[in-house]
Protein backbone atom coordinates (compact mmCIF):
# COMPACT_ATOMS: atom_id res chain seq x y z
CA UNK A 1 0.00 0.00 0.00
CA UNK A 2 3.01 2.51 0.57
CA UNK A 3 3.50 5.24 -1.65
CA UNK A 4 0.47 4.07 -3.94
CA UNK A 5 -1.40 7.17 -5.16
CA UNK A 6 -5.59 5.33 -5.15
CA UNK A 7 -7.52 6.05 -8.22
CA UNK A 8 -11.51 4.98 -9.05
CA UNK A 9 -11.93 3.55 -12.01
CA UNK A 10 -12.52 6.47 -14.82
CA UNK A 11 -11.31 7.40 -17.50
CA UNK A 12 -9.89 11.03 -16.97
CA UNK A 13 -8.15 11.21 -13.65
CA UNK A 14 -9.90 13.64 -11.74
CA UNK A 15 -8.69 16.21 -9.33
CA UNK A 16 -7.10 14.78 -5.66
CA UNK A 17 -9.26 15.62 -2.69
CA UNK A 18 -6.92 14.58 -0.34
CA UNK A 19 -3.55 13.82 0.15
CA UNK A 20 -1.66 11.98 2.96
CA UNK A 21 1.86 12.02 3.81
CA UNK A 22 4.35 9.46 5.55
CA UNK A 23 0.96 8.63 7.70
CA UNK A 24 1.50 5.29 9.93
CA UNK A 25 -1.23 4.06 12.11
CA UNK A 26 -1.29 2.66 15.90
CA UNK A 27 -3.50 -0.20 15.15
CA UNK A 28 -4.75 -2.27 12.34
CA UNK A 29 -2.59 -4.51 9.85
CA UNK A 30 1.40 -3.95 9.95
CA UNK A 31 1.97 -2.40 6.52
CA UNK A 32 -0.45 0.25 8.24
CA UNK A 33 2.14 0.80 10.87
CA UNK A 34 4.83 1.82 8.73
CA UNK A 35 4.96 5.33 7.15
CA UNK A 36 2.63 5.81 4.02
CA UNK A 37 1.38 8.18 1.45
CA UNK A 38 -0.96 8.61 -1.24
CA UNK A 39 -3.37 10.90 -2.97
CA UNK A 40 -7.60 10.45 -2.52
CA UNK A 41 -8.97 11.09 -5.69
CA UNK A 42 -12.51 12.62 -6.43
CA UNK A 43 -15.24 9.97 -6.97
CA UNK A 44 -16.11 6.99 -4.87
CA UNK A 45 -13.41 5.37 -2.99
CA UNK A 46 -14.41 1.69 -0.88
CA UNK A 47 -11.84 0.59 1.71
CA UNK A 48 -12.06 -3.33 2.20
CA UNK A 49 -10.39 -5.36 4.48
CA UNK A 50 -10.93 -8.18 7.42
CA UNK A 51 -11.76 -7.54 11.03
CA UNK A 52 -9.29 -5.50 12.58
CA UNK A 53 -6.71 -4.72 9.77
CA UNK A 54 -7.41 -0.79 10.69
CA UNK A 55 -9.92 0.53 8.30
CA UNK A 56 -11.95 2.31 10.76
CA UNK A 57 -8.75 3.72 12.08
CA UNK A 58 -7.61 4.83 8.47
CA UNK A 59 -11.11 6.76 7.89
CA UNK A 60 -10.89 8.53 11.17
CA UNK A 61 -7.09 9.29 10.74
CA UNK A 62 -7.96 10.72 7.27
CA UNK A 63 -10.72 12.70 8.62
CA UNK A 64 -8.47 14.39 11.11
CA UNK A 65 -10.31 12.63 13.91
CA UNK A 66 -7.44 11.28 15.60
CA UNK A 67 -5.02 13.80 17.30
CA UNK A 68 -1.77 12.19 15.74
CA UNK A 69 -2.68 11.71 12.80
CA UNK A 70 -3.79 15.37 11.86
CA UNK A 71 -0.53 16.79 10.55
CA UNK A 72 0.08 14.00 8.10
CA UNK A 73 -3.51 14.88 6.00
CA UNK A 74 -3.63 17.21 3.89
CA UNK A 75 -6.52 18.75 1.94
CA UNK A 76 -6.43 21.28 -0.65
CA UNK A 77 -7.18 25.22 -0.51
CA UNK A 78 -7.77 27.33 -3.24
CA UNK A 79 -5.76 30.58 -2.88
CA UNK A 80 -4.82 33.45 -4.68
CA UNK A 81 -1.44 31.33 -5.75
CA UNK A 82 -3.51 28.51 -6.98
CA UNK A 83 -4.03 25.80 -5.11
CA UNK A 84 -1.86 24.99 -2.11
CA UNK A 85 -1.92 21.45 0.16
CA UNK A 86 -2.80 22.42 4.16
CA UNK A 87 -2.26 20.26 6.77
CA UNK A 88 -5.76 19.20 8.72
CA UNK A 89 -3.74 20.26 12.09
CA UNK A 90 -3.87 23.67 10.74
CA UNK A 91 -7.35 24.20 10.94
CA UNK A 92 -9.38 25.02 13.36
CA UNK A 93 -12.66 22.70 14.21
CA UNK A 94 -14.97 23.79 12.50
CA UNK A 95 -12.79 24.42 9.84
CA UNK A 96 -12.02 21.00 8.96
CA UNK A 97 -15.59 20.44 9.67
CA UNK A 98 -16.40 22.20 6.97
CA UNK A 99 -13.91 20.23 4.48
CA UNK A 100 -14.43 17.07 5.71
CA UNK A 101 -17.53 15.06 6.78
CA UNK A 102 -17.38 11.68 8.67
CA UNK A 103 -19.95 9.20 9.74
CA UNK A 104 -19.27 6.18 12.18
CA UNK A 105 -21.25 3.06 11.62
CA UNK A 106 -23.36 3.07 14.99
CA UNK A 107 -24.91 6.09 15.53
CA UNK A 108 -27.73 5.71 17.96
CA UNK A 109 -30.33 7.52 16.56
CA UNK A 110 -33.53 8.02 18.67
CA UNK A 111 -36.83 7.29 17.07
CA UNK A 112 -38.36 10.05 18.64
CA UNK A 113 -35.66 12.67 16.83
CA UNK A 114 -37.50 15.24 14.35
CA UNK A 115 -36.00 14.54 10.75
CA UNK A 116 -35.32 18.38 10.47
CA UNK A 117 -33.07 18.13 13.52
CA UNK A 118 -30.97 15.48 12.40
CA UNK A 119 -30.56 17.12 9.00
CA UNK A 120 -30.25 20.30 10.95
CA UNK A 121 -26.95 19.20 13.31
CA UNK A 122 -24.96 18.53 9.58
CA UNK A 123 -25.30 22.18 9.41
CA UNK A 124 -23.60 23.41 12.28
CA UNK A 125 -20.17 23.62 10.79
CA UNK A 126 -21.46 26.51 9.33
CA UNK A 127 -23.80 27.61 12.60
CA UNK A 128 -26.85 27.09 10.68
CA UNK A 129 -29.39 25.41 12.71
CA UNK A 130 -32.82 26.41 12.15
CA UNK A 131 -35.37 24.95 10.03
CA UNK A 132 -35.56 27.57 7.56
CA UNK A 133 -31.30 27.17 7.22
CA UNK A 134 -31.28 24.03 6.44
CA UNK A 135 -34.81 23.06 4.52
CA UNK A 136 -34.79 23.26 1.02
CA UNK A 137 -31.44 23.37 0.78
CA UNK A 138 -28.95 20.60 -1.03
CA UNK A 139 -28.36 17.83 1.52
CA UNK A 140 -31.15 19.88 3.53
CA UNK A 141 -34.85 18.23 4.50
CA UNK A 142 -35.88 18.45 0.95
CA UNK A 143 -33.45 15.60 0.33
CA UNK A 144 -35.19 13.00 2.77
CA UNK A 145 -37.76 11.47 0.87
CA UNK A 146 -41.12 12.27 2.19
CA UNK A 147 -39.82 14.99 4.98
CA UNK A 148 -39.74 17.61 1.98
CA UNK A 149 -43.33 18.91 3.73
CA UNK A 150 -43.50 17.25 6.95
CA UNK A 151 -41.32 19.68 9.19
CA UNK A 152 -42.42 17.77 12.35
CA UNK A 153 -41.54 14.53 10.70
CA UNK A 154 -39.36 12.06 13.32
CA UNK A 155 -37.17 9.16 12.24
CA UNK A 156 -39.44 6.32 13.41
CA UNK A 157 -43.00 7.67 12.39
CA UNK A 158 -41.70 7.92 8.82
CA UNK A 159 -38.58 6.89 8.18
CA UNK A 160 -38.35 3.50 6.85
CA UNK A 161 -35.45 2.40 8.18
CA UNK A 162 -32.90 3.04 5.10
CA UNK A 163 -34.40 6.68 4.96
CA UNK A 164 -32.56 7.16 8.58
CA UNK A 165 -29.56 6.59 6.87
CA UNK A 166 -30.55 8.88 4.37
CA UNK A 167 -31.59 11.72 7.25
CA UNK A 168 -28.21 10.96 8.75
CA UNK A 169 -25.86 11.25 5.20
CA UNK A 170 -28.30 14.33 5.53
CA UNK A 171 -26.00 15.07 8.64
CA UNK A 172 -23.17 14.79 7.62
CA UNK A 173 -23.61 16.62 4.01
CA UNK A 174 -23.16 14.47 1.77
CA UNK B 1 -44.96 20.94 28.33
CA UNK B 2 -47.90 23.01 29.39
CA UNK B 3 -49.62 20.40 30.87
CA UNK B 4 -46.37 19.87 33.47
CA UNK B 5 -46.32 23.19 33.87
CA UNK B 6 -49.88 23.27 34.97
CA UNK B 7 -49.59 20.44 37.20
CA UNK B 8 -46.29 22.22 38.83
CA UNK B 9 -48.71 25.00 39.29
CA UNK B 10 -51.24 22.81 41.09
CA UNK B 11 -48.97 21.47 43.10
CA UNK B 12 -47.26 24.11 44.60
CA UNK B 13 -50.94 25.60 45.56
CA UNK B 14 -51.69 22.67 47.39
CA UNK B 15 -48.31 22.52 49.17
CA UNK B 16 -48.78 26.18 49.58
CA UNK B 17 -52.19 25.99 51.59
CA UNK B 18 -51.60 22.11 53.13
CA UNK B 19 -49.09 22.32 56.11
CA UNK B 20 -47.61 19.57 57.67
CA UNK B 21 -49.63 19.65 60.68
CA UNK B 22 -52.54 19.23 58.68
CA UNK B 23 -53.47 22.72 58.78
CA UNK B 24 -54.87 24.00 55.58
CA UNK B 25 -55.19 27.78 54.76
CA UNK B 26 -58.03 28.98 53.08
CA UNK B 27 -59.38 32.56 51.81
CA UNK B 28 -61.09 33.15 55.33
CA UNK B 29 -57.75 33.05 57.23
CA UNK B 30 -56.39 36.21 58.55
CA UNK B 31 -53.80 38.47 56.53
CA UNK B 32 -51.59 37.91 59.45
CA UNK B 33 -51.34 34.16 59.29
CA UNK B 34 -51.03 34.01 55.80
CA UNK B 35 -48.14 36.84 56.22
CA UNK B 36 -46.44 34.67 58.93
CA UNK B 37 -46.98 31.12 57.83
CA UNK B 38 -47.22 30.82 53.91
CA UNK B 39 -44.77 34.43 52.98
CA UNK B 40 -41.91 32.85 56.19
CA UNK B 41 -42.31 29.26 55.72
CA UNK B 42 -44.27 27.60 53.03
CA UNK B 43 -43.55 29.74 49.90
CA UNK B 44 -39.72 29.55 50.60
CA UNK B 45 -40.10 26.06 50.86
CA UNK B 46 -42.61 25.65 47.75
CA UNK B 47 -40.37 27.53 45.33
CA UNK B 48 -37.21 25.53 47.07
CA UNK B 49 -38.62 22.27 45.82
CA UNK B 50 -39.46 23.41 42.46
CA UNK B 51 -36.08 24.86 41.98
CA UNK B 52 -33.46 22.24 43.53
CA UNK B 53 -35.73 19.66 41.75
CA UNK B 54 -35.88 21.80 38.52
CA UNK B 55 -32.01 21.90 38.60
CA UNK B 56 -31.38 18.37 39.64
CA UNK B 57 -33.64 17.40 36.42
CA UNK B 58 -31.31 19.63 34.31
CA UNK B 59 -28.27 18.02 35.75
CA UNK B 60 -29.76 14.77 35.59
CA UNK B 61 -29.95 15.45 31.32
CA UNK B 62 -26.65 16.98 31.09
CA UNK B 63 -25.07 13.60 33.00
CA UNK B 64 -26.98 10.85 30.84
CA UNK B 65 -26.28 13.09 27.98
CA UNK B 66 -22.53 13.60 28.54
CA UNK B 67 -21.88 10.31 29.60
CA UNK B 68 -23.82 8.45 26.92
CA UNK B 69 -25.77 6.63 30.18
CA UNK B 70 -29.22 6.58 30.56
CA UNK B 71 -28.50 5.58 34.16
CA UNK B 72 -26.45 8.29 34.88
CA UNK B 73 -27.36 10.59 37.30
CA UNK B 74 -26.09 14.14 38.68
CA UNK B 75 -24.14 12.75 41.71
CA UNK B 76 -21.86 11.09 39.42
CA UNK B 77 -18.03 12.20 39.69
CA UNK B 78 -18.55 12.26 43.51
CA UNK B 79 -20.04 15.62 43.97
CA UNK B 80 -22.62 13.94 46.80
CA UNK B 81 -20.09 12.53 49.42
CA UNK B 82 -17.65 15.64 48.74
CA UNK B 83 -20.39 17.97 50.07
CA UNK B 84 -21.14 15.47 52.27
CA UNK B 85 -17.58 15.04 54.19
CA UNK B 86 -17.71 18.96 54.04
CA UNK B 87 -20.57 19.20 56.38
CA UNK B 88 -19.73 16.45 58.07
CA UNK B 89 -16.24 18.74 58.60
CA UNK B 90 -18.05 22.41 59.20
CA UNK B 91 -19.72 20.40 62.18
CA UNK B 92 -16.67 18.70 63.66
CA UNK B 93 -15.05 22.13 63.32
CA UNK B 94 -18.15 23.39 65.87
CA UNK B 95 -19.51 25.48 63.11
CA UNK B 96 -22.65 24.14 63.54
CA UNK B 97 -23.55 25.23 67.12
CA UNK B 98 -22.42 28.94 66.71
CA UNK B 99 -24.70 31.25 68.60
CA UNK B 100 -25.59 32.81 64.84
CA UNK B 101 -27.15 29.99 63.34
CA UNK B 102 -27.17 32.35 59.87
CA UNK B 103 -23.35 32.21 59.95
CA UNK B 104 -23.69 28.50 60.80
CA UNK B 105 -26.16 27.90 57.80
CA UNK B 106 -24.02 30.16 55.41
CA UNK B 107 -20.77 28.45 55.82
CA UNK B 108 -22.44 24.99 55.66
CA UNK B 109 -24.01 26.26 52.05
CA UNK B 110 -20.60 27.53 51.07
CA UNK B 111 -18.47 23.95 52.70
CA UNK B 112 -20.91 21.81 50.84
CA UNK B 113 -20.81 24.21 47.33
CA UNK B 114 -16.74 24.04 47.82
CA UNK B 115 -16.84 19.74 48.99
CA UNK B 116 -18.77 19.28 45.99
CA UNK B 117 -16.42 21.06 43.70
CA UNK B 118 -13.49 19.69 45.30
CA UNK B 119 -14.60 16.15 44.50
CA UNK B 120 -15.09 17.15 41.23
CA UNK B 121 -11.57 18.13 40.46
CA UNK B 122 -10.11 15.13 42.42
CA UNK B 123 -12.27 13.27 39.65
CA UNK B 124 -10.96 14.91 36.85
CA UNK B 125 -7.45 14.60 37.83
CA UNK B 126 -7.67 11.01 38.62
CA UNK B 127 -9.18 10.03 35.50
CA UNK B 128 -5.30 10.02 34.07
CA UNK B 129 -3.94 11.22 31.14
CA UNK B 130 -5.54 10.50 27.29
CA UNK B 131 -7.52 12.43 24.86
CA UNK B 132 -11.33 12.89 25.85
CA UNK B 133 -11.77 11.37 22.06
CA UNK B 134 -10.52 7.43 23.36
CA UNK B 135 -13.33 5.34 23.66
CA UNK B 136 -12.74 4.44 27.37
CA UNK B 137 -12.17 8.26 28.68
CA UNK B 138 -15.65 8.10 29.93
CA UNK B 139 -15.13 4.80 31.49
CA UNK B 140 -12.38 6.09 33.20
CA UNK B 141 -13.67 9.58 34.22
CA UNK B 142 -16.78 7.26 35.72
CA UNK B 143 -14.84 4.68 37.94
CA UNK B 144 -12.55 7.90 39.18
CA UNK B 145 -15.64 9.71 40.09
CA UNK B 146 -16.77 6.42 41.88
CA UNK B 147 -13.30 5.75 43.47
CA UNK B 148 -13.48 9.37 44.71
CA UNK B 149 -17.33 9.08 46.53
CA UNK B 150 -16.19 5.60 47.95
CA UNK B 151 -12.30 7.49 49.47
CA UNK B 152 -14.66 10.53 50.50
CA UNK B 153 -17.66 8.87 51.48
CA UNK B 154 -15.48 6.02 53.91
CA UNK B 155 -13.63 9.55 55.29
CA UNK B 156 -17.13 11.01 56.39
CA UNK B 157 -18.16 7.65 57.89
CA UNK B 158 -14.30 7.95 59.71
CA UNK B 159 -14.82 11.18 60.91
CA UNK B 160 -18.29 10.19 62.51
CA UNK B 161 -17.06 7.07 64.11
CA UNK B 162 -14.62 9.11 66.15
CA UNK B 163 -17.06 11.83 66.71
CA UNK B 164 -20.30 10.23 66.94
CA UNK B 165 -22.14 13.52 68.13
CA UNK B 166 -21.72 14.26 64.40
CA UNK B 167 -24.05 11.70 63.43
CA UNK B 168 -26.94 13.28 63.54
CA UNK B 169 -25.81 16.01 61.44
CA UNK B 170 -24.26 13.53 58.74
CA UNK B 171 -27.77 11.47 58.95
CA UNK B 172 -29.57 14.36 58.21
CA UNK B 173 -27.85 15.57 55.13
CA UNK B 174 -27.80 12.08 53.93
CA UNK B 175 -31.42 11.44 54.60
CA UNK B 176 -32.22 15.06 52.18
CA UNK B 177 -34.01 17.97 53.82
CA UNK B 178 -36.35 20.29 51.98
CA UNK B 179 -37.78 21.40 55.62
CA UNK B 180 -34.56 23.78 56.10
CA UNK B 181 -35.17 25.99 52.89
CA UNK B 182 -35.69 29.47 52.99
CA UNK B 183 -35.54 32.61 51.16
CA UNK B 184 -31.80 33.08 50.84
CA UNK B 185 -31.75 29.47 49.54
CA UNK B 186 -34.16 30.40 47.17
CA UNK B 187 -33.12 33.05 45.85
CA UNK B 188 -28.92 31.59 45.14
CA UNK B 189 -30.96 28.65 43.32
CA UNK B 190 -32.81 31.43 41.25
CA UNK B 191 -29.86 32.60 40.17
CA UNK B 192 -28.01 29.43 39.67
CA UNK B 193 -30.82 27.74 37.97
CA UNK B 194 -31.13 30.65 35.61
CA UNK B 195 -27.85 30.86 34.60
CA UNK B 196 -27.34 26.99 34.18
CA UNK B 197 -31.18 26.76 32.36
CA UNK B 198 -29.56 29.69 29.61
CA UNK B 199 -26.25 28.04 29.22
CA UNK B 200 -27.57 24.46 28.85
CA UNK B 201 -29.87 25.84 25.80
CA UNK B 202 -26.90 27.47 24.40
CA UNK B 203 -25.13 23.93 24.81
CA UNK B 204 -28.00 21.95 23.12
CA UNK B 205 -26.63 21.42 19.74
CA UNK B 206 -23.34 20.37 21.37
CA UNK B 207 -25.59 17.79 23.66
CA UNK B 208 -27.34 16.53 20.32
CA UNK B 209 -23.78 16.34 18.63
CA UNK B 210 -22.45 14.67 21.54
CA UNK B 211 -25.24 12.03 21.96
CA UNK B 212 -24.29 10.46 18.39
CA UNK B 213 -20.82 9.88 19.44
CA UNK B 214 -17.67 11.93 20.46
CA UNK B 215 -16.38 11.57 16.46
CA UNK B 216 -19.27 12.42 15.03
CA UNK B 217 -19.28 15.63 17.56
CA UNK B 218 -16.11 16.52 16.40
CA UNK B 219 -16.79 15.98 13.27
CA UNK B 220 -18.88 18.30 13.09
CA UNK B 221 -16.63 20.79 14.00
CA UNK B 222 -16.92 21.24 18.10
CA UNK B 223 -13.63 20.67 20.52
CA UNK B 224 -14.14 18.23 22.30
CA UNK B 225 -12.26 18.31 25.31
CA UNK B 226 -13.50 21.96 25.59
CA UNK B 227 -17.55 21.14 25.51
CA UNK B 228 -17.15 18.53 27.92
CA UNK B 229 -15.29 20.76 30.70
CA UNK B 230 -17.94 23.29 30.50
CA UNK B 231 -20.71 20.47 30.36
CA UNK B 232 -19.16 19.36 33.65
CA UNK B 233 -19.02 22.18 35.05
CA UNK B 234 -22.68 22.64 34.74
CA UNK B 235 -23.54 19.62 36.00
CA UNK B 236 -21.74 19.81 38.66
CA UNK B 237 -22.64 23.17 39.67
CA UNK B 238 -26.40 22.22 39.34
CA UNK B 239 -25.21 19.40 41.91
CA UNK B 240 -23.33 21.47 44.39
CA UNK B 241 -26.30 23.93 44.82
CA UNK B 242 -29.00 21.73 45.65
CA UNK B 243 -26.58 19.33 47.57
CA UNK B 244 -25.59 22.70 49.72
CA UNK B 245 -29.59 23.58 50.70
CA UNK B 246 -30.71 19.88 51.24
CA UNK B 247 -28.91 17.48 51.21
CA UNK B 248 -28.70 14.31 49.68
CA UNK B 249 -31.55 14.06 47.62
CA UNK B 250 -31.98 10.64 45.35
CA UNK B 251 -33.08 9.86 41.93
CA UNK B 252 -34.61 12.94 41.00
CA UNK B 253 -32.27 13.56 38.38
CA UNK B 254 -31.95 10.23 37.26
CA UNK B 255 -35.89 9.97 36.87
CA UNK B 256 -36.97 13.59 35.23
CA UNK B 257 -35.20 12.15 31.74
CA UNK B 258 -36.85 8.87 31.72
CA UNK B 259 -40.55 10.42 32.85
CA UNK B 260 -40.20 13.15 29.68
CA UNK B 261 -38.20 11.77 27.02
CA UNK B 262 -41.26 9.45 25.90
CA UNK B 263 -43.40 12.74 25.32
CA UNK B 264 -41.02 14.75 23.58
CA UNK B 265 -40.75 14.35 20.01
CA UNK B 266 -37.13 16.45 18.95
CA UNK B 267 -33.35 16.46 20.54
CA UNK B 268 -32.32 18.68 22.96
CA UNK B 269 -33.45 22.02 23.22
CA UNK B 270 -37.23 20.73 24.18
CA UNK B 271 -35.80 18.40 26.75
CA UNK B 272 -33.94 20.88 28.72
CA UNK B 273 -36.97 22.90 29.63
CA UNK B 274 -38.95 19.27 30.22
CA UNK B 275 -36.30 17.90 32.51
CA UNK B 276 -36.16 21.03 34.58
CA UNK B 277 -40.15 20.97 34.65
CA UNK B 278 -40.48 17.44 35.58
CA UNK B 279 -37.41 17.12 38.31
CA UNK B 280 -39.64 20.41 39.88
CA UNK B 281 -42.84 18.22 39.85
CA UNK B 282 -40.84 15.31 41.17
CA UNK B 283 -39.57 16.89 43.90
CA UNK B 284 -42.57 18.76 44.88
CA UNK B 285 -44.68 15.75 44.93
CA UNK B 286 -41.83 14.03 47.24
CA UNK B 287 -42.10 17.04 49.66
CA UNK B 288 -46.00 17.42 50.14
CA UNK B 289 -46.04 13.47 50.42
CA UNK B 290 -42.93 14.19 52.75
CA UNK B 291 -45.29 16.57 55.01
CA UNK B 292 -48.43 15.03 54.85
CA UNK B 293 -48.15 10.96 55.02
CA UNK B 294 -47.42 10.45 58.38
CA UNK B 295 -48.91 13.82 59.71
CA UNK B 296 -47.71 15.56 61.95
CA UNK B 297 -44.21 13.56 61.58
CA UNK B 298 -42.35 14.67 58.54
CA UNK B 299 -40.28 12.00 56.59
CA UNK B 300 -36.72 13.15 55.28
CA UNK B 301 -37.81 14.12 51.52
CA UNK B 302 -34.73 12.13 49.75
CA UNK B 303 -36.15 8.91 51.61
CA UNK B 304 -39.25 9.36 49.70
CA UNK B 305 -37.36 10.34 45.92
CA UNK B 306 -35.34 7.39 46.80
CA UNK B 307 -38.64 5.10 47.29
CA UNK B 308 -40.90 6.42 45.02
CA UNK B 309 -38.61 7.20 42.22
CA UNK B 310 -36.97 3.49 42.55
CA UNK B 311 -39.95 1.75 42.16
CA UNK B 312 -41.29 4.37 38.90
CA UNK B 313 -37.76 3.22 37.44
CA UNK B 314 -38.38 0.26 37.74
CA UNK B 315 -42.38 0.85 35.79
CA UNK B 316 -40.54 2.69 33.28
CA UNK B 317 -37.62 -0.20 32.36
CA UNK B 318 -40.41 -2.78 32.80
CA UNK B 319 -42.60 -0.79 30.04
CA UNK B 320 -40.29 -0.50 27.84
CA UNK B 321 -38.81 -3.18 25.43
Amino acid sequence: MANMPIRPRTKAAPPALLRVKDLSLSRGAPSLRQPFSFDGLAGWLAVIGGNGIGKSTLLLSLAGLLGEAKSKVLIPQDGSKGVTWIALDQLSAPQRARSIAWMGQSEALSGRWLVADVVALGHLPWRKTTLRDVSGQQGGLASVPGCADNKLATLDSSLAPGQSWKAALGLERL
Amino acid sequence: MLGLCLICLVLALVSLSLGSGGSVLSLWDSAEQIQSLVIEVRLPRVLGCLLAGALLGLGGLLAQSLFRNPLADPYLLGTASGASLAVTLVYAAGLGALPWPWLAQVGTVFAAFCGACLALAFSLLLRGPGTSLAIDAHANLLLAGIVVALVLGALSDLLTHLRPELLRYRLAFALGQTSLIDWGAVWQMLVGFLLLFILARLHAHVLDALILGQYTAASLGFVIEKEQAKLVAMMAASTALVVAHTGLIAFVGLLAPHVVRPFIRGMHKPLILACALAGALLLSLADLLARTLWMPQEIPTGLLTAVIGGLFLLALLKRQP
